[in-house]
């Protein structure tokens, strides 16, 4: 009878690609998001350039004026700022990787449609040019959408 | 010892008893258990020495050992996957968005990065400004996008076509990069009271007016430029009677308004002027002041690129209802207007001046011959600059005059042209693809709104009278079209008591 190998007795420890899975779905949710949010940034901003269909804003007020039109950038932004706090409850373990993969595609997608469907106004530059900040947060888009499919990899 | 370590120390032993009765799949593994129940797994203990493996049982362990190792590999496969496809999702969509908007922003920013006098004199003067007359910011560079359509000549008539949706006046009009005629704004009444937010377009193939979008606000006297990607900046106007300090872009593309930022000032009757770098130069205007309007020196310039109204060094006088001609080296003339307004006590300058873009300053240069508001200036093909008709006071005879003059840039001179068959004011003057430029309509000194049109012809330096308008109207919008018709619509007949909605079309006679 050939000898049993020792099992290390004591609480289970991920494997190493699991927690490789971990690292990278964080790492693309938040540079996705970081992404997003700078291009929504400066779409909102107008810097460095100001989109064809939607004029900077200039305070509060104008904000709160023309909430209508910023409102579909503002989802996409805050939709990668939660997807970055998604990211971190799946590393700290404190959520499913299931449920955190799930909610890190769609929150990923909810930033591409929201980006997408203002296209008609960010998608260009005041000057004609296509409009980096758009391209960018598209990218950012994206990137959630990999950390989800990467997040679906760390199951136990 | 206390009482409580000596509960607890009971508790404990009680745990014990009952967790060694317990089946042996939930006894924790950690508890101390007898060793005879047959259930129970073999106990973990470590050998003192392995024997010597089985290559098999080598094989299998180091297929146990790589297994993680390949996980992460294979982990760092997809990492590597996912982020090619990321990268490569910014060139698909700059593609997409690069396919999405094709002609007119490709052409505009061609045509803007080649200003110069070419671009200025393939441009329909005239056109990509405000209805209001005076403001004729002749050589804008809007109409030349694409190919010139072949010229339209007729006998030098005027013939009705589809009349407005709604009748108005004191509206600004401007040409789309397609050829088609926006107009926007005015009023419904005689007063900004009744100022609408109403916005049409008119398409020269079908002769027909289509509604787009309303304006984010009503506006009389509104301005209008056509800027170089298309979009359309209206800035001004007054509503209730109080000058506005908004603006805002219309989209051709989709048909939206979105708001333009704050003029630093209120101001109606101003004048907007494309600049060959892309930005907006209003100039002058009516503003706020007690107990009436007053009218200001102040200017300030609209960069698209960031949406921003900027403050600009201040014209040498308070000018209202002036001109603004752009020049072929891209300068801005601006000539004439009401230094204080809406008064028996007001006045009226001949003085003139020209705006540097490159330096933002004012340069004055010499007056003209005759003080004048509520005239007319056109660019001519030659490089100079038309200016006729308007009033020379503001008193309430309203003293219209027929004198015409032209300010040549190259020698900084002013020089008398003949004068109009009919003197006129607040009436609609345009520059035609072919050189020429017709006046129609406005108010005689006696201040009857007229219908007769002519046309000044630069190589002859003479009037001459041409078809007559089929109402006579007063503050229309005046367009000239690509193919070198005009198109009159709206304004004031009936000695300036009744709105009108009627359109004309003007085919000039051959030359």
């Amino acid at each position: 009878m050939a000898a049993e190998r020792p099992v290390a007795a004591g609480q289970p420890m991920a494997a190493p690609n699991m927690r490789a899975a971990r690292i990278s779905s964080a790492l693309f949710a938040t540079a996705g998001a970081v992404m997003v949010i700078g291009g929504v940034a400066s779409i909102l901003t107008g810097m460095p350039s100001a989109a064809h269909d939607l004029v900077p804003l200039t305070g509060p007020d104008d904000l709160a004026g023309r909430f209508g039109q910023v409102a579909p950038i503002m989802s996409a932004a805050t939709a990668a700022a939660v997807a970055v706090v998604v990211s971190a409850l799946v590393t700290l373990r404190r959520l499913a990787p299931l449920a955190g993969s799930i909610e890190l595609l769609v929150l990923g997608l909810v930033t591409e449609v929201c980006i997408g469907g203002a296209v008609g106004r960010i998608g260009h530059a005041a000057d004609g040019g296509v409009m980096g900040a758009t391209v960018v947060a598209m990218m950012g888009g994206s990137a959630v959408v990999a950390a989800g499919v990467i997040a679906v990899l760390d199951r136990e | 010892m206390s009482g409580d370590d000596g509960d607890k120390l009971q508790r404990k032993a009680d745990i014990a008893e009952t967790v060694s009765h317990l089946p042996s799949p939930i006894r924790p593994a950690t508890a101390a258990s007898p060793t005879t129940l047959p259930t129970a797994p073999p106990p973990v203990v470590r050998p003192a020495a392995h024997p010597p493996a089985s290559p098999a049982a080598v094989r299998a362990r180091n297929r146990a050992e790589r297994r993680p190792r390949t996980g992460v590999a294979s982990v760092l496969l997809i990492d590597a996957l996912a982020l090619l496809l990321v990268l490569a999702s910014g060139p698909a969509a700059y593609l997409w968005l690069d396919q999405s908007h094709p002609s007119p922003f490709a052409t505009a920013a061609a045509s803007e990065a080649s200003p110069g006098p070419s671009a200025v004199s393939d441009a329909s003067p005239g056109s990509g400004g405000s209805s209001e007359p005076g403001t004729s910011p002749g050589g804008q560079s809007s109409p030349s996008i694409g190919p010139s359509p072949k010229l339209v000549y007729g006998n030098g008539t005027w013939t009705q076509t589809d009349p407005l949706p709604r009748a108005r006046w004191a509206t600004a009009s401007t040409l789309l990069h397609d050829g088609r005629v926006l107009v926007v704004g005015g009023t419904t009444g005689l007063t900004s009271t009744d100022a609408v937010a109403t916005a049409t377009v008119f398409d020269p193939a079908t002769g027909h007016w289509s509604a787009v979008t309303d304006m984010l606000q009503p506006r009389a006297y509104p301005m209008a430029v056509t800027l170089a990607d298309g979009s359309v900046l209206v800035a001004g106007g007054s509503r209730n009677t109080q000058p506005l300090d908004t603006a805002e872009r219309y989209n051709p593309d989709n048909g939206t308004w979105v708001a333009a930022g704050r003029l630093n000032l209120p101001r109606a009757h101003e004048t907007l002027t494309l600049l060959n770098d892309g930005r907006v130069l209003a100039a002058g205007g009516g503003i706020e002041g007690g107990p009436g309007w007053a009218s200001t020196a102040s200017a300030e310039i609209y960069d698209p690129k960031n949406g921003v109204w900027s403050i600009l060094p201040p014209m040498s006088v308070a000018r209202v209802h002036h001109t603004a001609t752009l020049l072929p080296d891209g300068e801005v003339l601006i000539a004439g207007g009401a230094t204080t307004y809406f008064g028996e006590a007001g006045s009226v300058t001949a003085s003139a001046e020209i705006f540097n873009p490159h330096s933002n300053s004012w340069r004055v240069i010499a007056p003209m011959s005759h003080p004048r508001y509520v005239g007319g200036a056109a660019l001519l093909n030659d490089g100079r600059v038309l200016v006729a008709g308007g009033w020379y006071a503001t008193t309430s005879s309203d003293p219209s005059h027929q004198t015409a003059e032209i300010y040549d840039p190259a020698t900084d001179r002013w020089t008398a042209a003949a004068p109009m068959a009919n003197a006129r004011a607040e009436f609609g003057l345009v520059a035609l693809p072919d050189g020429r430029v017709l006046a129609a309509g406005g108010v005689d000194p006696g201040y009857k709104v007229q219908a007769s049109s002519e046309l000044y012809d630069p190589t002859t330096g003479l009037w001459q009278l041409t078809g007559s308008l089929g109402v006579a109207t007063v503050w229309p919008a005046m367009q000239a079209l690509p193919d070198g018709r005009v198109l009159v619509a709206g304004g004031l007949d009936s000695a300036a008591a009744k709105v009108n909605a009627v359109c004309e079309l003007y085919a000039p006679p051959p030359r």
